[in-house]
């Protein structure tokens, strides 16, 4: 009985990167020239913490005037609340007097966006998108929005001014984390899993997310399988999150070697390395040790064709309809 | 030769017909970064799984691009006029907008929201619907009974046959589990013949313009839902004498009646008085007499008891 292949992670030759440049800047490179990773794409002065604040009572601040950290930004009036105060310096950029919400961003400073990654640029769109040709290894998630580029960190790694236009790590996505993902200006969020419900928050917000594994898993394990683990041995690289195909683009430096073409769907034989799609063994991954003959009857009483599977992760084997089943290579 | 096809969302349900002019359904699991697959490239891989399936190189030649059903939020509004039958259709994609609390409902047991919303969001994004376990048959069920009462189908009454059919119904381990989820999902109040589309040939027969016949399908049986208390009298295969039934307005009650036999339904309630001739099936005749629209006790340990009552009274 054949079975869907899964691919986490492969190898792409020439594929087209595109880094957005999100101001009104200079671009500094022409079609056709060869890039580094530190080649400087485009240059303009950027704010890069921003926050939207609430208030209530009285505002003593109308937009773009200047603020000091700690200064009081509104004043509560006869029936209490709290003042605000700006959490730090610098130019409040907009005010909603209707949800009484602003935006206080701090002082532009001279911000470049380089390459990222080798190759050639190929296209130069509309002043803000440069199209480069580059190679790439793909670790492809099962769900995306949005897209994002930036030099990947940990969420352990994750500080205040430094965490500007980066890409973050982490296993498990909880509120706090994005809240703080958030207002430091992180360019995206690569997540091992997450709770629906707070997807469902993070998704009205245009920030790159990639989730790798699914709602409310555990992260596995397997070293060579696994996106996570995959992703946590390029930390510091520059990597794109290509939200639509629910992929993240590691560039690699050029190769020879030609990447195997993989098929969609295999043939399931027992040594098979396998992922579980079915509950109660939802994201598990282990080792066919058997093709059961005929139908195989489970507690739910359904009977289907089904494969005794070792789990990685404490040796049980365990029998599961081979129609839960996906192939692991790469 | 390759008829029709059904795309599902991780599935697709293939109607082959072979030289004996005998129907074979072949389902074909669809990779995963099929997801966002055109049509034609989905096409193109049930194509090659049901050549290697049957090892007809004719397969190729078949033009199916207008024999296939997509299966999605449309197919309930285009069931009566595709199959030419009263149909009630449960996909293997939920919408996110099904509320939680109301799913949790027809549980009989705790089960914490967050790892609900989890398990259905992964369901729809990746996972097999295949039901290892009893909890996960119920689990099943009670988004497909919550499915039925969002959609609304039949508040008022029924017609006089109906098909259950799609990824649930063709994946409950008993008949008399179809059954349930059509009686707790369902408002209305009347009577009604159902059949069930164990094996899920209903859309691409009517993809293929074969026409659709209840015979085509396992016969379930009759179920009459008319709240109670109520009492019954039941004259069985042409019977005289009658066998008297009580029921309060919270039961449901279950009489063996095989395919091809009759009982003829005499009922006296608050609600007024009802008169059929009924048939058997699988499951034989129900009598639900329990209150429309369904409401489930609050109170959790009330509701978990009352619920494995309903099971038990079907499922016996």
């Amino acid at each position: 009985m054949k079975v869907p292949v899964l691919s986490v992670i492969k190898y792409s030759q020439k594929i087209t990167l595109t880094r957005h440049f999100p101001h009104n800047g200079q671009i500094l490179v022409k079609v056709g020239e060869v890039v580094t990773p530190i080649t400087r794409l485009a240059a303009a002065k950027v704010s890069f913490l921003r926050q939207d604040l609430s208030f209530d009572g009285r505002l003593l601040v109308k937009t773009a005037d200047w603020v000091k950290g700690g200064q009081v930004l509104s004043k509560t009036g006869f029936f209490g609340g709290e003042n605000l105060i700006a959490p730090f310096a610098g130019v409040v950029e907009t005010i909603n007097v209707q949800d009484q919400t602003l935006t206080l961003a701090s002082p532009p400073r001279d911000f470049f966006l380089v390459a990222g990654c080798e190759g050639q640029i190929m296209e130069i769109l509309e002043g803000n998108l440069i199209k480069i040709q580059t190679d790439a290894t793909t670790v492809r998630g099962v769900l995306g929005l949005n897209n994002g580029f930036g030099e990947l960190i940990l969420d352990t790694q994750m500080k205040e001014e430094e965490s500007v236009g980066k890409i973050i790590l982490t296993k498990y996505l909880n509120k706090v984390l994005f809240s703080k993902a958030k207002t430091l200006g992180v360019a995206g969020i690569i997540a091992g899993s997450l709770d629906w419900e707070n997807f469902l928050e993070i998704r009205r917000l245009a920030i790159g997310l990639v989730i790798l594994e699914g709602f409310g898993v555990t992260v596995s394990e397997d070293q060579n399988n696994s996106a996570f683990k995959v992703l946590e041995s390029k930390l510091g690289k520059f990597v794109a999150l290509e939200g639509q195909n629910s992929e993240v683009l590691v560039p690699e430096l050029p190769s020879r070697d030609k990447p195997a073409v993989l098929p969609l769907l295999a043939e399931l034989t027992a040594g098979a390395y396998v992922k579980i799609f079915g509950w109660p063994y939802f994201n598990a991954v282990g080792t066919v040790t058997e093709v059961l003959s005929g139908g195989h009857t489970f507690d739910s009483g359904l009977t289907a064709p089904a494969a005794r599977v070792k789990l990685l992760s404490n040796s049980k084997e365990v029998v599961v309809p081979i129609e839960t089943l996906g192939v692991l290579v790469n | 030769m390759l008829l029709a096809i059904e795309f599902r969302s991780h599935s697709a349900i293939a109607l082959y017909i072979k030289k004996n002019y005998n129907f074979e359904v072949i389902k074909v699991q669809l990779p995963f970064s099929f997801c966002g697959a055109s049509q034609n490239e989905k096409l193109d891989e049930v194509i090659k799984s049901v050549a290697v399936a049957t090892k007809d190189k004719d397969v190729f030649k078949y033009p199916a691009q207008n024999k296939v059903v997509i299966v999605d939020e449309s197919i309930f509004g285009k069931l009566k006029s595709l199959l030419n039958l009263e149909a009630i259709y449960i996909s293997d994609s939920f919408s996110e907008l099904l509320p939680l609390p109301d799913i949790a409902s027809y549980l009989p047991f705790k089960m914490n929201l967050v790892e609900l919303s989890n398990i259905r969001a992964n369901q729809n994004l990746i996972g097999s619907f295949f039901p290892i376990t009893p909890r996960d048959v119920v689990i099943q069920a009670a988004i497909a009974k919550t499915i039925i009462r969002q959609l609304g189908f039949y508040k008022d009454s029924f017609p006089e046959e109906m098909l259950l059919c799609g990824p649930v119904f063709n994946l409950v381990p008993r008949p008399s589990q179809a059954v349930e989820i059509f009686l707790d999902g369902v408002d209305g109040v009347g009577a009604t013949y159902l059949y069930q589309d164990k094996v899920g040939v209903a859309l691409p027969m009517a993809a293929a313009s074969l026409k659709v016949v209840a015979g085509d399908f396992v016969a379930l049986g009759s179920v009459v839902i008319w709240p109670g208390p109520l009492t019954v009298d039941l004259f069985f295969d042409g019977a005289i004498t009658a066998q008297k039934v009580i029921l309060d307005n919270e039961s449901i009650a279950r009489f063996p009646l095989r395919e091809g036999q009759t009982v003829r339904v005499i009922g006296h309630g608050e609600k007024g008085d009802f008169e059929a001739e009924l048939l058997g099936g699988e499951v034989g005749l129900v009598i639900d007499s329990r209150h429309r629209p369904l409401v489930l006790p609050q109170t959790e340990a009330v509701r978990f008891k009352v619920l494995k009552e309903y099971w038990g009274s079907l499922n016996k």
